[in-house]
């Protein structure tokens, strides 16, 4: 299922649209119960990535939906979900996506399960880089 | 400032003088009751207690945190870091460098609460739990260079 389904949105298919840039804002964004046009856009950053998001979408679809929602307007914003969402540190402070090292940060979409994701400001673009919904518990 | 109670109580003025020892607990040094063994107690805003025990046993963790790594690696057990044992798993730098964001975080706890503190700690956690985990580790450090930068999630 869509994580979009039920939402008004198109549909969450993926369609082929030119790299965003800092002038180039989201119109799509601008649905009528959607999110402002200032929302993010969301990428995979790899093959694998996209096969993961889809994977957990087909899984958990409500759950993907809502977390799709929060990376388009809320994705810097650790007082909505404290200690549930924050940048990694240290050696995982950062990460390299195509030619940008970006911040890298964690979601928690449940107990065990993690999105990671890299937000570059400049383009407004969310880089999702892995989801994992049975990720192991090693320190906890 | 003085921390300092200004104003000493006597028991018998819990009953006879509440609205002034009460008035008292409420300054910055709180009000000290002297009971009649001899004891002294102090009577302050529970919140304002609350949140110095909680900036006394954050320094307290930051200060076991930098003397285990004033110690050889191998001293180190994860048992000695207390309630921080899961930065064991951090490199000696990021234990370092944790510590520092630390205290300047319960330094800044007057003006902020302890929310900033919980959060912080919470990313370094889970920092450390990805980095424990030797695969996931490896796929969070490599570069990414291929993003699919025409295709929209």
């Amino acid at each position: 299922m869509s994580p979009d389904k039920g939402k008004g949105r198109s549909s969450g298919t993926r369609r082929s649209r030119p790299a965003p840039s800092a002038a180039t804002p989201e119109i799509e964004a601008q649905a009528s119960d959607g999110p402002p046009s200032s929302a993010w856009t969301i990428r995979p950053a790899s093959e694998q990535a996209r096969k993961q998001w889809d994977t957990a979408t087909a899984a958990e679809p409500d759950l993907m939906a809502l977390e799709r929602e929060r990376l388009r307007n809320r994705p810097l914003d650790r007082s909505a979900n404290p200690r549930r969402t924050g940048q990694l540190k240290a050696e995982l402070a950062t990460r390299k996506v195509g030619e940008k090292t970006l911040p890298q940060w964690q979601q928690e979409l449940t107990a065990a399960g993690r999105l990671w994701y890299c937000p570059d400001k400049e383009s407004r673009t969310i880089w999702i880089t892995k989801v994992d919904l049975s990720h192991p518990k090693r320190t906890d | 400032m003085s921390i300092a109670p200004d104003t000493t109580f006597q028991a018998t003025d819990l009953a006879r003088r509440s609205r002034d020892v009460l008035s008292a607990a409420r300054t910055v040094g709180g009000a000290i009751i002297r009971d009649k063994d001899g004891e002294s107690l102090l009577v302050e805003p529970a919140a304002r207690s609350g949140r110095a025990r909680y900036e006394l046993a954050g320094m307290r963790n930051a200060f076991r945190v930098l003397r285990l790594l004033s110690m050889p690696a191998e001293a180190r057990d994860p048992v000695l870091y207390g309630d921080l044992a899961w930065l064991a798993a951090l490199s000696e730098t990021a234990q370092e460098q944790f510590v520092w964001e630390y205290v300047r975080m319960l330094e800044a706890m007057d003006a902020t609460g302890p929310e900033p503190v919980e959060q912080l700690t919470y990313e370094w956690r889970q920092t450390a739990r990805a980095w424990a985990d030797e695969d996931l580790r490896g796929e969070l450090i490599a570069p990414l260079t291929a993003p699919l930068a025409h295709i929209e999630l």
